[in-house]
């Protein structure tokens, strides 16, 4: 087990650099320098040297790198180079609301996608199963950006019955709620979708089972089969995705958050690159690499311990 | 297999009433503001409200709530009318001195005392000769003399009238505390260092929302509002269904939403219809080997189809530009030189220049508008015998194509598709032209001393015929070089709520401190 907490820990890390380098290549790729896109037509060469003096680009690119990754094992990211802030105190701002917004998509996306997934086996075979089949496949491919302005259009302007915009007062649970309704449901569309389906399988699966078969010969109504003898088996594959799940809700959330101008890691990165800001830009990626890495590293960890087949994938 | 759900008729009613009713309540929780609010909609965050280094949309109108200026402009459609601001007197005492006395109830908060001369003179002379990217607008300027406490002078270093225009209205123009930023280390960003302004800073939510409250020592004329929300939203379309869910009450709306808009605008809304100052050409580079040939250039000159690009692209919102100074101001050029299509013509034209099978690339933006005017370029020059091939250009790449410093590109580019955000003064446009600016914004390769001359003598001329003269003799010197087709200024699309009256400014931007209740 230790050896291969090390080797996934080993791996979390290796991907970290490797995400960053790639970073680091794609500003050196851009054509055109990166202050004399932030700064516009009527800047000077000195004030443009400046700035790229601030974000340290005048450095060789190996020295940029070596000072980027010292400075993050002690925690600083670098500062803004417009505001002059901490990366690191932007990053510690904004965050939160971004993890609020994903654990809200996560969990309509586990209430609603397990729940039409139990719905499908129940009626298997009959016309809902079918109708949530294409309902389905559907919010699977929709991408959640377009899901985001329909939502407006329909919550927001239509009915008025949420925020258009915004994260809600600080400080006003209430307001937050009511903001951070549309974003999430945007975002956990496609999952409702894929969590549907896997359920559907799964449980397909369960209702095999001898212990399903003892339930109904005893006489247990079916809703109290599937919700309390066939789902507490059927969810497990569910709880291995959601690690995995939760790193793509927040990566949905860049545009999610664009779209309803919610302030979160997504609008921050967003508004960095627009500015050409590339400290706010790689610390933000570094930050979210990191947090995606350790989520998904943790989990599976967790599922090494619990089942040891998993820890032979890695052996090979 | 079905689940064993009962229900009855009773309950089903009772279901679906409180369902109707839910719905017909239709609880409006979007963020509807008290009638004292101004909600405004910005595009992007602040970056630097320090006014030697602003940047952005909101670096520029904060500080014309939480600061004064000596001047301040009236709203663009209205002919940009210069009023004194924080000046109580203020005249040309000759060509070349301006003479000033500021209103004595002006204060600094934080205890930093009255807004003074000196002062002014700080403000100014921080930014002359700087690295400031407003250093041009004091270019001019060769000292404030402080008289009093509350007057002082400002001399020039030669005569220039559009001095009140381009230097004191906005931008570097905006007085600063000198011991306030003397303290904060000389300069500063988001943390305001004194303000004197009828508003203040009050909350700052990053990339989210900016909120200015009524600056309770602010004695000048009371701003109709006692609060100014302004609501960050990138994208256009986000931000016209905002201001249809009531989140603010004015947005600036993309060219794309002006029809539909026309057809079916929101309740209680005005639609602004106005010409910006942002100004569209093409450049042709006279340098390019295909394009040596001054008849090969006047020939794509005389093979643009004008109209189908206003039609297509602006959907005629806008007219056909005589030059880079704003169509129906006192300086403007009438006409073009090639105001009418010829096809034919410039068929003869390359078949005098001995060129056939001319194939040329037009770089463009990668925003609708760009792609579809150099469409429209490409098919009405394939008319006259011309392959375009188009290639549109990210940002990044694009103001690269013509900078000397990234290689020598700049040399062999052949049209370029540019727009660019213009002044009120015609000089702040055509500097962009003069032969200094080749391989940074003059990518025509159009190098002229005639106009070099004409500029110079432009900035100091006092005489408003004599300049008019001036700038559209340089506007036919570049049309006559076949380095440029002027295509058009942009239109200028806003959205706002009936009961209040906006005032915009001539870069576009509104200005809150104007704003009225209708």
């Amino acid at each position: 087990m230790l050896s291969y907490a090390i080797k996934r820990i080993g791996l979390a890390l290796l991907i970290i650099f490797v995400v960053m380098l790639v970073m680091y290549a794609m500003v050196f790729l851009v054509p055109g320098d990166p202050a004399s896109l932030a700064l516009g037509p009527r800047a000077t060469p000195e004030l443009k040297h400046e700035l790229m003096v601030r974000m340290g680009l005048d450095q060789p690119i190996y020295v940029q790198v070596w000072n980027f990754f010292r400075n993050a094992l002690t925690g600083d990211l670098g500062y803004d180079v417009w505001s002059k802030r901490p990366v690191s105190e932007m990053i510690a701002e904004v965050f939160p609301n971004t993890l609020f917004l994903g654990a809200v998509a996560m969990s309509i996306a586990l209430v609603a996608g397990i729940g039409l997934g139990c719905l499908a086996v129940v009626w298997q075979g009959r016309t809902v199963d079918r109708v949530l089949a294409v309902l389905s496949v559907s919010m699977i491919s929709i991408p959640s950006f377009v899901v985001a302005i329909y939502l407006l259009l329909v919550f927001a302007v239509w009915l008025g019955w949420f925020p258009a915009i915004g994260a809600g007062e600080a400080g006003d649970w209430g307001s937050q709620i009511r903001a951070v309704v549309l974003p999430a449901a945007a975002i956990a569309i496609t999952w409702v979708g894929y969590l549907a389906r896997l359920v559907r399988a799964s449980m397909l699966e369960v209702m095999s089972a001898n212990h399903v078969r003892t339930a109904r010969a005893f006489g247990l109504t079916q809703a109290k089969i599937v919700l309390r003898y066939a789902l507490r088996v059927a969810i497990v594959p569910v709880v291995a995705i959601v690690a995995v799940g939760f790193g793509s809700i927040l990566s949905s959330a860049v545009f999610v958050e664009t779209v309803f101008s919610r302030p979160g890691i997504g609008t921050l990165i967003t508004s960095a690159v627009q500015k050409r800001d590339f400290p706010v830009v790689m610390g933000c990626v570094l930050f979210m690499t990191a947090f995606y890495l350790t989520v998904v590293t943790l989990a599976d960890l967790l599922m090494a311990k619990l089942d040891p087949r998993v820890r032979d994938t890695l052996r090979g | 297999m079905a689940l064993n759900w009962s229900t009855d008729r009773r309950t089903l009613l009772k279901a679906g009433g409180g369902l109707f009713a839910g719905l017909a309540a239709r609880p409006q929780f979007a963020w509807a503001a008290d009638g004292d609010t101004l909600r405004l909609r910005a595009t992007a965050d602040l970056q630097v409200l320090d006014p030697k280094g602003i940047i952005g949309e909101l670096d520029d109108i904060i500080p014309r709530c939480t600061q004064v200026t000596l001047v301040r402009l009236g709203d663009m459609r209205d002919g940009n009318q210069i009023t004194p601001y924080a000046a109580k007197t203020f005249a040309w005492k000759d060509p070349k001195t301006i003479a000033f006395t500021l209103h004595d109830n002006l204060t600094w908060n934080n205890g930093f005392g009255p807004v003074t001369a000196e002062d002014v003179k700080f403000s100014f002379e921080r930014i002359k000769g700087s690295d400031s990217a407003w250093a041009y607008q004091f270019e001019k300027l060769d000292n404030v003399e402080v008289i009093d406490q509350h007057s002082g002078l400002i001399h020039l270093t030669e005569p220039f009238k559009p001095f009140v225009y381009i230097s004191l209205p906005y931008y570097g123009g905006h007085i600063v505390c000198k011991a306030a930023v003397e303290k904060a280390g000389g300069s500063y960003t988001t943390q305001i260092a004194a303000e004197c302004g009828p508003f203040l800073l009050d909350k700052w939510e990053q990339n989210q929302k900016v909120t200015l409250v009524a600056n309770p020592d602010w004695k000048g004329e009371k701003p109709a509002f006692s609060k100014v929300e302004y609501f960050i939203v990138t994208d256009d379309q986000t931000a016209l269904l905002a201001y249809e869910a009531d989140s603010f009450d004015y947005t600036r709306v993309a060219m794309s939403a002006a029809k539909a808009l026309k057809a079916n605008l929101p309740k209680n809304s005005q639609l602004i219809e106005a010409q910006s100052t942002r100004y569209v050409w093409l450049t042709i580079n006279m340098n390019a080997e295909k394009l040596k040939d001054p008849r090969v250039r006047q020939a794509i000159q005389y093979a643009y189809d004008g109209d189908a690009v206003l039609q297509g692209s602006y959907d005629g919102l806008t007219g056909r530009s005589a030059g880079v100074v704003q169509p129906g101001t006192k300086f403007a050029r009438e006409k073009n030189k090639i105001a009418t299509r010829d096809i034919e013509k410039a068929k003869a034209l390359l078949a005098e220049a001995g060129v056939s099978a001319l194939e040329l690339n037009l770089y463009c933006l990668t925003d609708s508008v760009s792609q579809s005017t150099a469409q429209i370029i490409q098919s009405s020059l394939a008319e006259a015998g011309i392959t375009v091939n188009i290639q549109p250009t990210e940002d990044a790449a694009y103001w690269a194509l013509g900078d000397k410093t990234q290689g020598d590109g700049y040399k062999n580019i052949e049209m370029v598709l540019m727009n660019f955000a213009g002044g009120i003064d015609p000089s702040e446009n055509l500097v962009w032209f003069r032969p200094d600016q080749i391989g940074v914004y003059n990518w025509s390769f159009f190098d002229s001393k005639e106009f070099e001359d004409l500029y110079q003598k432009g900035l100091v001329e006092q005489d408003e015929v004599k300049r008019k003269d001036i700038f559209n003799h340089m506007e036919d010197l570049m049309e006559d070089s076949g380095g440029f087709i002027f295509v058009c200024f942009e239109p200028f699309l806003a959205i706002y709520r009936s009961d209040i009256k906006p005032v915009i400014l001539a870069d576009g931007h509104p200005d809150p401190t104007q704003f009225t209740k209708a």
